[in-house]
């Protein structure tokens, strides 16, 4: 102070707000204000109860052990941690009883300050502590900072480490796949040495070192020392020069070899970032493959010079539609300029044409070639036809980039082709009708020969003279034979136009041969000549599957001939076994004749149609020259043979081999028997429909006859209604073509419509193919062809009836007609006097329907006394005619004068005597008609 | 600048958008240093080449960029590094702001290579105080403004910040008021 530094305590204490002053009982006479807040409330009173020395090390801490160290430096702490070390140094305070102390507490971080409540305010702004803490904290910094790099620096060397081991392993790789490269590969640095190269490489261009030997060479010159292997060397040097300036890839790039390979090369420039490494050069020897391609390019010229100048037009056309290429025929055939088609869109190409462009633009895309045929207008106007030949186009990689369209004026074709169809259809429609015709022909003959068949059958049951049955005779031979005519010229159509189906059903082989000879015994008889079985094989077996009919047709076709043409001696048949094959027989059939036999030369030709050898005056044949034809035409239809062996003057002799399946015993369902009674239909309620009254008449005499009750119906409509109204039905015979409504529908309406399932049989005098499929299929259960036999009609019946089959007489047609009428009474009144017999008759034919009418009428009215009357009245006519069967009823009815019945029971009675005389009637005039 | 700052803004980078984005960051300013560290001074330069890359990287505005830096260094690299100290600077806003200048001139000492701009403090009111900012870099203002932005959430007060003075405006340093 006295010399001259002047220090107020607060002046002091900014200076050093850690200082403290003590007395000699070391009690704190002063305290600075930073120290106070280290020291915490309450303060302590002597500096021995929070402070102990640390350097110097003074044991008992008194005044004047301090004072000792006055001027040096000491430090001391906080007792029990409770504060920071303080740093300092201890000074005489003006007299010799006062100690002062300053200094500063001591820390090791500056986060310690925070920890004591202290701030940088608490601090002499010259003390430098906090700047010595900030600069430790700042070499802390430095070390984490250190620490981190380190870090970093061990990461990346692992890193670098990692990289360079595959650095190691793609180069390897790389090596090898340079090595087995197909290419040439050179891999230069950014200062043009060599890093990689394959030893392709050195083959293409011929250096005499192995690859490895190349490794670090400078390739700065390489193009001028190699260019004289390329054929055009200046070219070569100039690219690959531009190439390295301008280090932009290339590839594809073709260079002619000076020895005429041909080199495809690829220069790839290497950057890694931006920084270019060097470059890749990668040559492809395609001499082949340019050579292909040079003559695939001769051949497309080749083609498209001939598509061009070929008749056909030519179109390719883009996937989007635009034309690419059309030739000249093209824009001759759509009439446009060249210009105008080419670059042009196909809408606009076809403007006007739209049926072809639409039918093109449908098809562009797919990858099927396809053919369209479609017209157009040409410039002038005029209607062409087109066929197009759709195709797709395909780029490399066989995706469909187009299509190509090959166009066809075909209208010339299509015009004959016009005409043809026209031709066809006409050809058709002759072929139709000649069909028509001959289906209705065959029709209308057949029906018509049924009547005469059918009639002159029944006609022959009646009493005749001997006139009239040889005049009938002669009738029935006349129509056998035209039926005969009829039906081999029909059995030779369906033979050749192939129609003609075989039967495979079981029958009885010996049968058959007995059944042919018994049909012609009697000629055989009449002509005085012998008919015999020569030979029955027992071996043959009894029961055969195959086509009984036809066989019989052969049988009776050679038997028959064999009667006609043999005038002494006789016929001999026999059946023989030639051999079995597993399950097989092969039959040989022998007719053997000493008849007049045939000439070498006639049998040259005997098979052959219309085949009749002159003969004699006494033999001329009513044939038609078919027969036998026809048998050779059905011996080869069921895969057999036939031979014939025939010597003029001597006889002929026919073998006949055919093979059928063998049978079961039991597969015969029924067998004809002769001489069994006769079948009887008594109680059999049968529908015919047929339109034509004589069809019916005959159906009705027949089934009549066999005691069946008939209702008739000309239409098919009538039949419907009644089976709708007459549920009792049995059977339904029903003629195929009628007016209103065929049987057909008739057929198909019982069967769906009514659900009636009373059995019906067709009968046709149609012979066309698929009929009899027709008319099962319309509902029915068999089929009769017109004209038939009572024999054939009785069969069927049974067969569909379900009745004993066995009692269907083969032969009943030749039996006496006893049940309708009889003129033989009428006959012996008559004493031969005809007249008398037909006025007699007349008069019944007027008089029976009057009477029956005037009856129906009295029924009507329940007047019973008249209808007895009316019974009364014919019963004498009845007698006189021998309609025997209706007598009973006749006096039955007679007895309603004298007792009555019920009127049911008088109704069915008048109901049959009505149905039953009215049928006597229509026989009779009937048969008074023919 | 000490590498520090620059490791800020690496930081400052990496944390929001990833290490990916800092590199093309650094790639796209064309600086080429591997490490910033703490302690060594590098080129002014680099750190605007760093703030200005990262705006256009991060389609930002630069003073979007400079504020965000400011923030951090206070919230995360002041506290992380310096954190006692900068709780020794003051126990509120008033008194940090206070001690700013000597602070700074403290450092110029233990920074030799350092040119650390220079503060004056005026306290115009209880809470209202005048900073002037003095600094031979140009362009850093935004940066400050992001300090003392941060010094305030530091504080958890909400301050108002505006530029009074601005060497752009011809003045010859910038002056900040700080209010809360």
């Amino acid at each position: 102070m006295k010399r001259g530094f002047e220090f107020d305590r607060e002046l002091f204490n900014e200076l050093f707000p850690f200082f403290f002053r003590v007395d000699e009982q070391l009690r704190f006479t002063d305290i600075g204000s930073s120290l106070r807040k280290l020291m915490g409330e309450p303060l302590p009173a002597a500096f021995s109860d929070c402070f102990q020395f640390i350097r110097p090390k003074i044991v008992a801490a008194d005044f004047q052990a301090i004072r000792k160290h006055e001027r040096g430096l000491v430090m001391f702490s906080f007792c029990e941690g409770k504060g920071p070390v303080m740093r300092g140094q201890f000074l005489p305070n003006g007299d010799a009883h006062h100690l002062l102390f300053v200094g500063s507490p001591w820390f090791g971080t500056i986060d310690e300050l925070k920890q004591h409540g202290l701030a940088i305010r608490d601090f002499a702004v010259h003390d430098p502590l906090i700047d010595l803490l900030h600069l430790i904290q700042t070499h802390d910094i430095a070390t984490r900072d250190l620490r981190q790099l380190l870090e970093k620096l061990r990461k990346q060397r692992t890193e670098l480490n990692d990289a360079r081991e595959e650095l190691t392993a793609k180069n390897l790789q790389l090596s090898t796949l340079f090595s087995s490269m197909q290419a040439a590969v050179l891999l230069e640095d950014e200062h043009r040495c060599i890093s990689l190269v394959n030893q392709r490489f050195c083959e293409y261009f011929s250096i005499p070192a192995p690859p490895e030997a190349l490794i670090g060479a400078d390739c700065s010159n390489a193009a001028e020392q190699s260019k004289l292997l390329f054929k055009d060397p200046q070219a070569f040097v100039e690219g690959i020069n531009t190439l390295l300036a301008e280090k932009q890839v290339d590839t594809g790039a073709i260079l002619g070899m000076a020895d005429g390979r041909v080199l495809e090369r690829d220069y790839i420039p290497i950057y890694i970032g931006t920084n270019y490494k060097g470059h890749l050069w990668l040559y492809r020897d395609i001499t082949e493959k340019f050579q292909f391609e040079a003559q695939l390019q001769e051949k497309e010229m080749r083609f498209r010079s001939l598509l061009t100048n070929m008749n056909h037009g030519l179109l390719e056309v883009s996937m989007d539609g635009i034309v690419q290429f059309a030739n000249q025929r093209f824009a001759d055939m759509i009439g446009l300029p060249m210009d105008r088609i080419l670059g042009n869109p196909t809408f606009e190409v076809f403007r006007g044409n739209e049926e072809v462009y639409e039918k093109m633009r449908r098809l562009r895309g797919t990858r099927e070639p396809q053919n369209l045929v479609g017209s157009v207008l040409d410039a002038a106007g005029s209607k062409r036809w087109w066929h197009v030949g759709y195709a797709p186009r395909y780029s490399e990689n066989n995706t469909v980039i187009g299509s190509i369209g090959v166009y066809q004026d075909i209208t010339q074709i299509k015009e004959l082709e016009s005409e043809l169809v026209e031709a066809r259809l006409q050809a058709e429609e002759t072929a139709r009708a000649r069909e028509n015709y001959l289906a209705n022909m065959s029709h209308e003959i057949r029906t018509l020969m049924n009547a005469v068949i059918g009639m002159t059958g029944q006609l022959a049951r009646s009493v005749l003279s001997d006139k009239q049955r040889f005049q009938l005779g002669v009738i029935q031979t006349a129509a056998d034979n035209l039926m005969e005519m009829i039906n081999d010229n029909l059995d030779l159509s369906k033979i050749s136009a192939g129609k003609m189906q075989l039967e495979h059903v079981p029958f009885d082989p010996h049968k058959v041969l007995a059944d042919v000879v018994r049909m012609q015994a009697l000629k055989a008889s009449e002509k005085g000549i012998y008919l015999r079985v020569q030979e029955d094989d027992p071996g043959v077996s009894e029961v055969l599957v195959g086509d009984p009919v036809r066989l019989k047709q052969i049988l009776m076709n050679l038997v028959s001939n064999a009667v006609k043409f043999t005038r002494q001696g006789g016929v001999e048949i026999s059946l023989m076994l030639s051999g079995t094959v597993g399950q097989r027989q092969e039959i040989e059939w022998v007719v053997k004749d000493s008849g007049i036999g045939m000439d070498d030369e006639f049998v040259g030709h005997l098979f052959e149609e219309y085949s009749q050898e002159k003969l004699p005056a006494d033999f001329q044949s009513e044939g038609t020259g078919l027969g036998m034809h026809i048998v050779w035409k059905l011996v080869k239809l069921m895969k057999g043979d036939i031979r014939v062996d025939s010597q003029k003057g001597i006889g002929t002799l026919f073998r006949v081999w055919l093979a059928f399946h063998l049978g079961k015993q039991g597969d015969l369902a029924y067998v004809n028997t002769v001489g069994q009674p006769p079948m009887s239909l008594h109680g059999l309620q049968v529908l015919v429909v047929d339109d034509n009254e004589i069809n019916r008449l005959l159906a009705r005499n027949i089934l009549e006859n066999h005691q069946a009750k008939v209702l008739e119906a000309v239409d098919g409509e009538q039949a419907v209604d009644m089976c709708s109204l007459m549920p009792d039905i049995d059977l339904v015979l029903m003629d195929l073509q009628m007016p209103v409504m065929d049987g057909y529908t008739a057929a198909s309406i019982i069967r769906r419509e009514l659900q009636c399932e009373v059995p019906i049989v067709a009968l046709s005098a149609d012979a066309i193919q698929g009929e009899k499929e027709r008319c099962l299929n319309s509902g029915m259960n068999d089929y009769l062809s017109k004209p038939y036999t009572e024999t054939q009609l009785l069969q069927t019946l049974a067969r569909v009836t379900g009745l004993n089959p066995t009692l269907v007489p083969v032969f009943a047609e030749a039996e006496e007609d006893k049940n309708i009428y009889n003129l033989s009474r009428l006959q012996d009144l008559s004493k031969g006097n005809n007249e008398f017999t037909a006025r007699m008759i007349s008069r019944f034919l007027e008089m029976v329907p009057a009477d029956l009418d005037n009856m129906e009428a009295a029924w009507k009215r329940a007047d019973n006394y008249a209808i007895a009357q009316i019974a009364h009245k014919l019963k004498p006519t009845l007698d006189i005619f021998q309609v025997d069967s209706l007598m009973p009823i006749a006096t039955k009815l007679e007895s309603l004068r004298r007792e009555s019945l019920p009127a049911e029971e008088v109704e069915i009675l008048f109901r049959q005597f009505k149905r039953d005389l009215r049928s006597v009637v229509e026989r009779m005039r009937l048969a008074e008609e023919y | 600048m000490y590498g520090i700052v620059n490791r800020a803004i690496e930081d400052l980078i990496v944390h929001h958008h990833g290490h990916e984005k800092w590199e093309a960051i650094k790639s796209r300013s064309g600086v080429n240093v591997e490490f910033f560290l703490s302690n060594e001074p590098y080129d002014d330069a680099i750190t605007f080449q760093l703030a200005i890359a990262a705006s256009e990287e991060l389609n930002q505005p630069l003073s979007e960029i400079l504020i965000a830096f400011g923030e951090w260094w206070v919230s995360k690299t002041g506290m992380e590094k310096y954190g006692g100290l900068m709780h020794a600077g003051g126990d509120n806003m008033g008194e940090f702001l206070t001690n700013l200048p000597m602070f700074h001139n403290r450092i110029m000492l233990m920074y030799p290579k350092l040119t650390p701009p220079e503060f004056a403090v005026e306290q115009v009111d209880e809470r209202v105080f005048d900073v002037h900012y003095h600094s031979k870099r140009e362009g850093l203002q935004d940066f400050v403004y992001g300090l003392l932005q941060g010094l305030g959430k530091m504080y958890g007060v909400e301050t108002d910040i505006a530029l009074m003075r601005s060497r752009n405006d011809g003045f010859s340093h910038e002056i900040f008021r700080v209010s809360w």
